[in-house]
């Protein structure tokens, strides 16, 4: 039974699996011509945009799609469900993402790390009402998102291009992939396909959009009104962004200014 | 809570007072840092949350305080990047001050919706002979999760400055610079490009 359950999710994954293949014979090359100092020394970051013309038009599409369906459905959100809410929605959703963060932790050889994974799980489910409430980070056990794009970094895999994906927004080859990977071996995926309720799964990945789109929302309206090139501005920001994730926000390495003492 | 109030100021005031004195190590310094950061955090929040005032006094004692506490001038010539060496005096000239409206502009609006955040400085360190990484959260009012904002602070001439904000690992001054290098990239490597977006904003 369970077979020719997990063939046909493989079937259904055929997608998937195509496109994590030809993205990790990418990463490869990325591997490759990826350096292990830090991107962001001295100021500067690493911008590899080779297809930015294209990716001007998908980011342009994007935002068209956001002011069309995404904006109203997140004011919506909004209206609907008051602040402690949506803030219970982002902890469950964390709460039952669990098992991929520990598995990256682990894969990052961050045990002290994967080690809080399961120590906010368990508090927070049992005494966190299912993970609702994030006890555990109110008794400072914080939450560190973790994700297979950084687990790659951590494994000195350089982003690739930079790449604008369709209703997703910036990422890059790696972090792409990772996600895909994120997604397909997600435990929860499989046991929800297993028991037949794949449709809880996808409400799952809508629910996620909805509280990444809303929890954005705010920062990139700020971004684009404070920038003049708003598509360099959230290039830039991303890249700073997913470098401090990796860096599990670690503020040693804040970038470098020089000293200017020719004014 | 009312004499934690006054508390702190005192406080403050002591610890900048003893900067004052020649010789200062470099710890005390790194506590400098912090101290200054706190200090206008908190005026800022002081101002800020007072209903007494109208709003464009507000905007004007914001602006007050962005002026003094930020060095505008680094903050801008490192936003230009490598196109600072290939402008002209007068293009530097006017570049700095459509930069200064700007930010002071951005910050104004972006802090006009302020909702009742604190802001805790929690540590700090020297990067350099010169500069300090003061570490602070910026605490919600209601649920939600807190936000580290690092201030970049330079000694300078026996003052503090705040040369770059970096929230949540985002450096405020390397966005504004890639921005820029993109739009004079884009308008044919032509600093005139910037500035007359600069002048029109």
């Amino acid at each position: 039974m369970f077979n020719t359950k997990a063939v046909a999710l493989l079937e259904g994954g055929k997608t998937s699996i195509i496109l994590v293949m030809s993205v990790l014979s990418c990463l490869f090359l990325a591997s490759c011509s990826s350096t292990a100092e830090h991107p962001i020394m001295a100021g500067d970051i690493i911008i590899d945009d080779p297809l930015e013309n294209h990716n001007r038009r998908i980011f342009a599409f994007n935002a068209a799609v956001d002011n069309a369906v995404i904006h109203p459905i997140v004011e919506g959100y909004r209206a609907v469900v008051p602040s402690p809410g949506r803030t219970g929605v982002r902890n469950f959703l964390r709460n039952i993402k669990s098992p991929v963060t520990f598995a990256n932790q682990v894969l990052q050889g961050d045990l002290p790390g994967a080690k809080d994974v399961v120590l906010r799980a368990v508090i927070n489910s049992l005494v966190g009402l299912g993970g609702l409430f994030d006890v555990a980070g109110s008794e400072g056990i914080e939450y560190e998102p973790e994700d297979f794009g950084q687990t790659l970094a951590v494994w000195g895999v350089g982003h690739g291009p930079y790449m604008v994906v369709p209703f997703l927004g910036p990422s890059s080859i790696r972090d792409y992939a990772g996600y895909a990977v994120d997604s397909f071996a997600d435990p929860l995926r499989w046991y929800l396909h297993n028991i037949d309720e794949e449709g809880i799964y996808y409400a799952k990945v809508g629910l996620e959009y909805l509280d990444l789109r809303e929890s954005l929302i705010d920062v990139l309206e700020d971004l684009e009104s404070s920038s003049i090139d708003y598509y360099a501005a959230v290039r830039a920001t991303y890249y700073q962004r997913r470098d401090a994730l990796i860096r599990d926000e670690d503020p040693e390495s804040a970038p470098a200014f020089p000293s200017y003492d020719d004014f | 809570m009312l004499a934690r109030k006054f508390a702190v100021p005192f406080v403050l005031l002591v610890l900048l007072g003893s900067f004052c004195t020649t010789n200062v190590q470099a710890g005390d310094k790194t506590a400098g840092a912090e101290a200054f950061v706190d200090s206008m955090a908190q005026r800022a929040i002081d101002f800020l949350g007072d209903e007494s005032i109208t709003h464009d006094q507000r905007q004007a004692k914001f602006k007050k305080l962005l002026k003094s506490s930020f060095d505008m001038k680094t903050i801008g010539r490192f936003a230009l990047g490598r196109y600072w060496r290939t402008s002209n005096d007068a293009q530097r000239k006017e570049y700095l001050k459509l930069f200064e409206n700007m930010v002071v502009e951005v910050y104004s609006s972006r802090f006009g919706e302020y909702k009742g955040q604190t802001v805790e400085v929690r540590s700090s360190r020297a990067d350099g002979e010169t500069d300090f990484i003061v570490t602070s959260y910026v605490l919600p009012v209601g649920s939600g999760s807190e936000i580290q904002v690092d201030w970049r602070v330079r000694h300078k001439g026996g003052q503090y400055k705040i040369i770059d904000v970096i929230v949540a690992g985002v450096s405020m001054s390397v966005t504004q610079r890639s921005d820029f290098a993109s739009v004079i990239q884009r308008g044919g490597g032509e600093v005139n490009v910037l500035l007359a977006h600069l002048r029109s904003e």
